[in-house]
């Protein structure tokens, strides 16, 4: 089906983004700045100072009633248990086949009580798959229009929270969440983020979100604050191998070969599990690597991965890393071809160029 | 944005200045900031010939890869070298030392067919509204 231009939503805070003069792209059906300035400039900025992306594309449901931790273990792969009040987890939906429906990140806010965010693509597929998979005792409520999302990240993010909402943010917990008034409304704040940096994302009633976007960039103002882009957010969380859901994973593919068997506790039931034993016994196939190019160009989303001439992958996500100063990439390759240092060809433009599978995550943040 | 008079420029953003009997290429300051962070830059071999409104060469920027097309049809006799380890330039110098290629053109019309500046301009224009 075509898009129709009309039919492309707009951010809640799209007016703060023009006067921010950035330029805008699709994406997953969503009008979303692309850059203000540099790719390269907002990425080092994150790396370095502190940012803010403006993400409330994604998809918010919330998760509550007497039997919703029972439902949320049994659809998600991760254990809710290992998790208090005030934290949150990372994990996947997958469907009976093993195949991965989503990743989402969990918030616990209360015992019964659960913020779950979804990727914007699959949200209204999620929706529909949650909903029937529950059998009472959960209420699920969409918080898509009413909540926006604010991404700040970076080093100073802390600096830049303390000051906004006047309480300490310099020792929060990777994966902790709280929450604060701001302007008499309750805002949820994860220490989340898509970048690896330290980070917060903020998830804000829709009515004070202008207010609160002007407050962070008014206060963070000494640490260098600036907006940063969808191309930079793609840049930062591929240099750190955070996957992209519908690029690098989708329901043709599972967590064993996505990497992220450490998302999937075997110690639990979960829908997908027994297809994931059964996988693990027989083996997989193919794996996703991380690769770098040294020389020869950059590798895209979609390129092939060849070898000894014989098409054997797809790259998934490609970029020039601004960090390394080189081409990095995501891709699907056999196991055989997948260990540390094995070699590949890449397909540029026709031609074959040499790529290196190495450790991931490219870039580590020197702590 | 500096569109310079003595240039001639192509719809799709190349500008192209002739010289002691060759044509010299590149990319538009307009190009230049639609690209934003060049990071890599191919170039054809010296003796390729190329035609005019044909990709001649590669730009990538951090987000994707975009064909440079050939301003006028000849043969390449020089490619700008610096750009494979310093693709930075056609960001900070697109009318200096970001050039591309020069081209030793084989049908004299084709230039006439280029805009001037002021063409160009309220090509760039127009197509913003």
């Amino acid at each position: 089906m075509n898009m129709s231009l009309s039919e492309v939503k707009k951010l809640p805070l799209h007016a703060e983004h023009e006067r921010f003069r950035a330029n805008f792209m699709e994406f997953a059906g969503w009008t979303v700045p692309l850059s203000y300035s540099s790719i390269v400039d907002e990425h080092d900025a994150v790396r370095k100072n502190v940012g803010v992306f403006d993400v409330s594309h994604m998809g918010k449901i919330l998760a509550e009633g007497d039997r919703a931790s029972d439902f949320l273990e049994w659809v998600f792969s991760n254990r809710l248990s290992k998790i208090s009040c005030g934290q949150a987890i990372y994990g996947l939906l997958l469907n009976p086949e093993g195949g991965i429906c989503d990743d989402v990140i969990v918030y616990k806010l209360a015992p019964n009580r659960y913020f779950m965010i979804v990727n914007a693509g699959t949200r209204e597929r999620d929706w529909e798959w949650l909903n029937r998979n529950s059998d009472g005792g959960v209420r699920l409520t969409d918080q898509m229009d009413s909540l926006n999302i604010l991404a700040v990240q970076g080093p100073k993010s802390p600096d830049v929270l303390s000051e906004v909402f006047q309480c300490d943010f310099h020792h929060c917990p990777s994966f902790s969440c709280r929450e604060v008034v701001f302007r008499n409304e309750k805002i949820l704040i994860g220490a989340t983020g898509y970048t690896g940096e330290r980070g917060f994302e903020l998830f804000a009633p829709v009515g004070i979100s202008t207010e609160l976007f002007r407050a962070i960039f008014e206060r963070g103002a000494p640490f260098s604050i600036r907006p940063i882009g969808f191309g930079a957010r793609d840049t930062l969380r591929l240099e750190v191998k955070y996957l992209l859901y519908g690029q690098d994973m989708d329901t043709e593919t599972t967590p064993l070969e996505a990497g992220l068997e450490w998302t999937c506790d075997f110690s639990k039931d979960f829908l997908g599990k027994q297809a994931l034993l059964k996988q693990k016994e027989n083996g997989i196939l193919r794996k996703l690597v991380s690769f770098e190019i040294p020389k020869g160009g950059i590798a895209r989303h979609g390129y092939e991965i060849r070898r000894k001439g014989e098409a054997v992958g797809r790259v998934t996500s490609g970029t020039f890393s601004p960090s390394l100063k080189k081409a990095i990439g995501l891709g699907y390759v056999p196991v055989d071809l997948s260990t540390i240092g094995s070699e590949f060809d890449v397909m540029i433009r026709e031609r074959a160029v040499k790529a290196r599978v190495v450790k991931a995550p490219f870039y580590r943040h020197a702590v | 944005m500096n569109f310079p008079k003595t240039l001639r420029y192509a719809k799709t953003h190349e500008w192209a200045r002739r010289g002691d009997g060759v044509v010299v290429a590149g990319l538009s300051e307009y190009a230049q900031k639609e690209l934003s962070d060049v990071v890599y830059v191919e170039l054809p071999a010296i003796g390729k010939e190329v035609k005019q409104g044909q990709p001649c060469a590669v730009v990538e920027s951090v987000k994707a890869a975009f064909d440079v097309y050939a301003p006028v049809s000849g043969k390449v006799v020089k490619v700008n070298k610096t750009l494979e380890a310093n693709p930075s330039l056609v960001n900070t110098d697109s009318y200096g030392e970001g050039w591309f290629l020069e081209i030793e053109p084989s049908q004299t019309g084709e230039w006439d067919s280029l805009l001037d500046a002021g063409t160009y301009e309220s090509v760039l224009q127009e197509s913003a509204h």
